[in-house]
C-alpha cells in the first residue's frame, strides 16, 4: 500500500519526559498509520502511553514532556514541526478528540450550546445564527432528547452520558477527518457505554471519519476496531487486523490480555491475570520491556531489544515485537 | 468513608484547605518538609531575630528609646552614632525601631492566640454540637466576618482607651471568625470519621472528645491560621498607632513613629523609611512563614 | 434565584441589626464615662448631667438603644456635639470623598492586579512570574499609610503636578488612590494567579485547546471567566476593608472624607458622630457584601440555575 492513501502516518515517534531523575521514554519509536474511514484500536494497561499518543497527535504535548523525534504526518503535513497556527487550525476541525472524563471536560460555566457554537465559529466564517443552527443539528444527531433545553443547559445539569454526547457533538460538528477517542466510555455506566459506542460507530459511518479508539478494555476494542495496536510501556508490541489479534495473538502480552477477557461460552473458567505490573519508566529492563513479566522470557530477551517485525510472510500486516512470538 | 474537601482561599490567594489525620511522625514529617523550604526557614530566622531584638533591646542599643534630647533632634542617619538618625525629640530612631518590635510582635502574637482560643471554642461548639448551637454560632461568624476590621478596632480602642492590653483584646476579639469557620468545617469532617464516631457511640464525654480527640487534629490548622493572622494584626496595630489609637506615647511603635515622621517628609525623608521597613519585613516574614507552615502541615503533601 | 435573594436579604438585615447592637455596646457599655471624657477633666457635675440628658444617656440602656435604632430607621442620626450639624449630613458629605477615593483605588487595583495575575499565571514558573509575585508580597506587606508617605516624598515632592495634600483638583486623588490601591492590587494579583493556575489544570481547558481555539480566547474566556468566580468573593471582602482603609489614606493626604471625620470625632470624643459614622460605614460594607454575593450567583450559572453542584 502506498503512503499516499494513508490519512495519518506516525513514523518513529519519540516522546520524552524530562525529570530530575533524567529523561524518560514515554513513547518509544511508535509507527502507526491510518486510512480514511478506518478505526484503529489502541489497547494497553494504564500508564502505557496510550493517552500520550493521543495528545501527541493533537499537538497538546507540553513541558515537561517533549516530542524528541519522529514524524506525525497528517494529510501530508508533518504535525511535529508545524506552526502553532497550523495546529490550531487543524485541531477541532480536521482532527478532533473525545476525552475520558465527560464530567470535567466541559466548561462548567458555559452552556453546552455555546461550547459547540464556539468550536464552529473558531474554524468557519459563518454567522452566529448559522453556527447556532448547526450546533442544534449536531445536538439532535447525537440523540439527545429535548435538544433546545440541553442547548441552554450548563454541564452540571446533565448526566455523564449526556455530557459525553455533547462532547461527541462538539467533536464532530466540523466533520473531522480524524476523531481521537481517549477512553470515551470508561467513566460511564455499562448501558450508557453501549449507547455511546453505537453512536460513535453510526456517526463514523455517516461522516466517513477515521477513528483512533483508545481503551484498556479488550472487549470494547474488539467491538470497535478494524485494526488493533497493543501498547506496552510506551511501545507498540503488536499491530494487526482485528481478526488476527483476537484469533491468533502472537505477543505474550497480547495473549495475556486476551486471556483476561471474560468469555460467555466457557463454564465459570477462572480469568487469568498477567502477573506483575508495568515497569516504572525510570526502571526499564535492559532488554525486552515485557521480559520482567513474560513466562517465555529467554536470555536474549533480557539483554537485547526486539524490533517490531512482520511474523507472517504469506499474509503481511501482522507485526509483533517479540523474539519468540507464538505462531 | 466520605472525604469532604473544603477549599478556602484567603486574601493572598492561599488555599487554606482542610488539614487532618495524623499518624505517628506527622510533625516530624512536617518538620522535614518545612526544613527544605528555604524561604520559610529564612522567615523563621528573621522572626527569631526580631523576637531576640525585642527581648534584648537594652543590650542591642545603648540609647534610651524615650528620653528626649532636643539638642540632637532630627539628625541624619549616621550622625553621632545614630545609625538611623534621630526624631523630632532627639530620640534614636534605630533604638525606637528595635523597641517597636516589642509592641508589634506581642500584639501580633497575643491577639492571635486570643483569637485562636475563641475561634476554636466557637468552631468546635458549632461543628460538634450542631443544630441550634451551630445556627447561632454560624450567624455570629457571619456577623464578625462582615464587621469592617479596622473600623471596629478603632471603635474598641476609642471605647477602651489606648494601651497594649486593650490592643491585644480588641484585635483578638475581632479576628476569631475565620478560625472558627475553618475549625467548624474541619470538625464536621472529623465527626464523620470512624474513631470519633466510635467515641460518641461508646458514650465518651463531649469534653473529652473535644479536647482529647478533636483538638489534636485541629492543631495544625490552628497553627496555620494563627500564623497567617499575625501579619494583619501587626498591620492593624501599626494603623491604629498611626492614627493615635494604639499604644500611648511615648512608647515606641512603628505606626506612631511614621505618624511623627509625616511632618518632616520634606526635610528628613529617612525618618519615615525605617519604621516602614520594619513593618514590611515583619509582615512578610510572618506571611511566608505561614505559607511554609501550611505547605508543611498539609497531610495531602506528605508522601 | 428568587429564594436565594430573599434568604440573603434576611441574613444581611440580621447582620446589620447585630452590628448596630455591637456598635452600641462598644460605645456605650464599656467602662469609662464618655461624657466626662468628652467634656474634659474640669467639667462640673451639673454640666455633665445636662449633657447626659441632652444626649439621652440618663435613661436605661435598652431604652437608649431602641431610641437610637428607631431614630436611625427614621434617618435621624442625631447632631454632632461640636459641629452643631446633623450627623447624617456630615457623613453624607464626607462619604462622597471616601467613596470616590475607594472606587478609584479599587478600579486601579483591579486593572493592575488582574493584569499582573494573568501575566504571572500565563508565564508561570518564569522570571516574570517570580518577579511579579515578589512584588505582590511586598505590596501586601506594606502598610498603606507608609506607601502614601513614600509617594508623597518620591513623587509628590518631585513632580509638582501631584499635590501631596487636599483634593481641590481631581488630580489630587491620584496619589491617595495609588497608596490605597497597592495592597488590593497585590492581593488581587495573587488570587488571580492562584485561581487561574487551578483552572488551567482542568480537563475542560484541554478540551478548549482540542477544539482549536486561540490561546487568547482560551485565557480570556475559558480560564479567566472560571477563575473570576473566586476572585469576585474577595472583591466583596476587599471593599469593606477598602472603605476603612481609605480612612487612613485620607488622614495622610488631608482629604475631608469619612475617615478624617471619624478620626477628628474620636479625637474630640464627639459620641453621636462616632456612633453614626461607625454604623453608617458598617452598613455600607454589609450592603456591598450582599450585592457581591448576588453578583456571585449571577456569574456562576451553577448557583443561578439551581443545578446540582457535585
Amino acid at each position: 500500500m502506498s503512503e499516499k492513501s494513508e490519512l495519518l502516518v506516525i513514523k518513529d515517534l519519540d516522546v520524552r519526559l524530562f525529570t530530575e531523575r533524567g529523561t524518560l521514554p514515554v513513547l518509544d519509536h511508535i509507527n502507526l498509520s491510518l486510512k480514511p474511514g478506518e478505526i484503529l484500536g489502541i489497547v494497553g494497561e494504564s500508564g502505557c502511553g496510550k493517552s500520550m499518543l493521543a495528545s501527541a497527535i493533537m499537538g497538546l504535548i507540553d513541558a515537561p514532556l517533549k516530542i524528541t523525534g519522529g514524524e506525525i504526518v497528517f494529510e501530508g503535513v508533518n504535525l511535529v514541526n508545524a506552526s502553532k497556527k497550523t495546529l490550531q487550525n487543524l485541531r477541532g476541525s480536521a482532527i478532533s478528540m473525545i476525552f475520558q472524563e465527560p464530567m470535567t471536560s466541559l466548561n462548567p460555566i458555559m452552556t453546552c450550546g455555546q461550547q459547540i457554537v464556539e468550536a464552529i465559529l473558531a474554524h468557519e466564517k459563518v454567522s452566529r445564527k448559522e453556527a447556532v443552527a448547526r450546533a442544534m443539528d449536531m445536538i439532535k444527531s447525537v440523540g439527545i432528547p429535548m435538544p433546545e433545553k440541553v442547548f441552554r443547559s450548563v454541564p452540571s445539569q446533565l448526566s455523564g452520558g449526556m455530557r459525553q454526547r455533547i462532547m461527541i457533538a462538539m467533536a464532530l460538528s466540523l466533520r473531522p477527518k480524524l476523531l481521537i477517542c481517549d477512553e470515551p466510555t470508561t467513566a460511564l455506566d455499562v448501558t450508557v457505554q453501549a449507547q455511546i459506542l453505537y453512536l460513535i460507530r453510526k456517526l463514523k459511518k455517516e461522516l466517513n471519519t477515521a477513528v483512533v479508539f483508545i481503551s484498556h478494555d479488550m472487549g470494547v476494542i474488539s467491538q470497535m476496531s478494524d485494526r488493533v495496536a497493543v501498547m506496552y510501556a510506551g511501545q507498540v508490541v503488536e499491530l494487526s487486523d482485528k481478526k488476527d489479534i483476537f484469533t491468533t495473538p502472537a505477543h505474550p502480552y497480547a495473549i495475556g490480555l486476551q486471556a483476561a477477557i471474560p468469555k460467555m461460552d466457557g463454564e465459570a473458567e477462572s480469568l487469568e491475570a498477567i502477573p506483575g505490573s508495568v515497569p516504572m519508566l525510570y526502571d526499564l529492563p535492559a532488554g525486552c520491556l515485557f521480559s520482567t513479566r513474560c513466562e517465555r522470557c529467554s536470555m536474549k530477551c533480557k539483554t537485547e531489544k526486539p524490533e517490531l517485525v512482520d511474523i507472517n510472510e504469506d499474509n503481511p500486516g501482522h507485526l509483533v515485537r517479540c523474539f519468540i512470538p507464538a505462531i | 468513608m466520605t472525604k469532604t474537601k473544603l477549599i478556602q482561599l484567603d486574601t493572598l490567594g492561599r488555599n487554606i484547605s482542610e488539614t487532618k489525620i495524623q499518624h505517628s511522625g506527622y510533625y516530624y514529617e512536617s518538620f522535614r518538609i518545612f526544613r527544605k523550604n528555604k524561604v520559610a526557614m529564612l522567615s523563621l530566622f528573621v522572626i527569631i531575630l526580631m523576637i531576640f531584638l525585642a527581648v534584648a533591646a537594652p543590650l542591642v542599643t545603648g540609647f534610651d528609646p524615650d528620653k528626649q534630647k532636643l539638642a540632637e533632634r532630627l539628625l541624619s542617619p549616621g550622625v553621632k552614632g545614630h545609625i538611623f538618625g534621630t526624631d523630632e525629640f532627639g530620640r534614636d530612631i534605630f533604638t525606637r525601631c528595635i523597641y517597636g518590635c516589642r509592641v508589634s510582635l506581642s500584639v501580633g502574637i497575643i491577639s492571635q492566640l486570643i483569637a485562636s482560643v475563641i475561634g476554636y471554642l466557637m468552631g468546635v461548639t458549632a461543628g460538634y454540637f450542631g443544630k441550634k448551637a451551630d445556627d447561632i454560632i454560624s450567624f455570629f461568624i457571619q456577623v464578625f466576618s462582615s464587621i469592617p476590621f479596622l473600623l471596629f478596632a478603632m471603635a474598641l480602642m476609642y471605647a477602651l482607651g489606648s494601651g497594649l492590653m486593650n490592643l491585644y483584646l480588641s484585635l483578638g476579639l475581632l479576628s476569631w471568625a475565620n478560625t472558627a469557620r475553618l475549625i467548624r468545617g474541619q470538625v464536621l469532617t472529623l465527626k464523620q470519621q470512624e474513631y470519633i464516631q466510635a467515641c460518641i457511640v461508646n458514650g465518651g464525654s463531649s469534653r473529652r472528645i473535644i479536647f482529647k480527640h478533636l483538638l489534636p487534629n485541629c492543631i495544625p490548622m490552628l497553627i496555620i491560621t494563627n500564623t497567617l493572622g499575625i501579619p494583619s494584626a501587626i498591620l492593624t496595630e501599626a494603623s491604629l498607632s498611626f492614627l493615635g489609637l494604639g499604644v500611648p506615647s511615648p512608647t515606641a511603635s512603628w505606626g506612631s513613629m511614621i505618624s511623627g515622621a509625616q511632618t518632616f517628609i520634606r526635610t528628613n525623608t529617612y525618618y519615615s523609611l525605617f519604621p516602614g521597613l520594619f513593618i514590611i519585613v515583619s509582615v512578610m516574614a510572618f506571611n511566608m512563614l505561614g505559607d511554609g507552615l501550611r505547605d508543611a502541615l498539609d497531610p495531602k503533601l506528605h508522601k | 434565584m428568587f429564594r436565594y435573594i430573599i434568604k440573603r436579604t434576611l441574613l444581611a438585615l440580621g447582620i446589620i441589626f447585630s452590628i448596630s447592637l455591637i456598635t452600641f455596646l462598644i460605645l456605650n457599655v464599656l467602662p469609662g464615662d464618655p461624657v466626662a471624657a468628652m467634656l474634659g477633666d474640669f467639667a462640673d457635675a451639673n454640666k455633665i448631667k445636662e449633657v447626659r440628658h441632652n444626649l439621652g444617656l440618663d435613661v436605661p440602656l435598652w431604652q437608649q438603644y431602641f431610641q437610637w435604632i428607631s431614630n436611625l430607621l427614621k434617618g435621624d442620626f442625631g447632631n454632632s456635639y461640636f459641629q452643631k450639624k446633623s450627623v447624617l449630613f456630615l457623613i453624607l458629605q464626607a462619604f462622597q470623598y471616601t467613596s470616590f477615593l475607594a472606587v478609584l483605588a479599587y478600579v486601579i487595583a483591579l486593572i493592575v492586579g488582574l493584569s499582573m495575575g494573568i501575566i504571572a499565571a500565563v508565564n508561570h514558573g518564569s522570571l516574570i512570574d517570580r518577579s511579579l509575585m515578589t512584588l505582590s508580597v511586598l505590596g501586601i506587606s506594606a502598610p498603606s499609610f507608609w506607601v502614601a508617605i513614600l509617594l508623597q516624598i518620591y513623587i509628590g515632592l518631585n513632580f509638582k503636578i501631584f499635590p501631596v495634600s487636599g483634593v481641590q483638583t481631581p488630580i489630587g486623588y491620584v496619589l491617595p488612590a495609588i497608596a490605597l490601591g497597592t495592597r488590593y492590587a497585590a492581593s488581587i494579583a495573587r488570587v488571580t494567579r492562584a485561581s487561574m493556575m487551578e483552572v488551567m489544570g482542568q480537563d475542560f481547558i484541554r478540551t478548549a485547546y482540542a477544539k482549536g481555539l486561540g490561546s487568547f480566547r482560551i485565557v480570556m474566556v475559558h480560564i479567566l471567566r472560571n477563575a473570576l468566580i473566586p476572585i469576585i468573593t474577595i472583591i466583596g471582602a476587599d471593599i469593606g476593608s477598602l472603605l476603612t482603609g481609605s480612612m487612613i489614606t485620607e488622614n495622610v493626604f488631608n482629604i475631608p472624607g469619612i475617615g478624617k471625620l471619624l478620626i477628628d470625632a474620636i479625637g474630640k470624643r464627639d459620641i453621636p458622630l462616632v456612633q453614626g459614622g461607625v454604623i453608617y460605614v458598617a452598613t455600607v460594607c454589609v450592603i456591598v457584601y450582599f450585592v457581591v454575593d448576588i453578583l456571585y450567583a449571577v456569574v456562576n450559572p451553577n448557583i443561578r440555575l439551581g443545578a446540582s453542584v457535585e
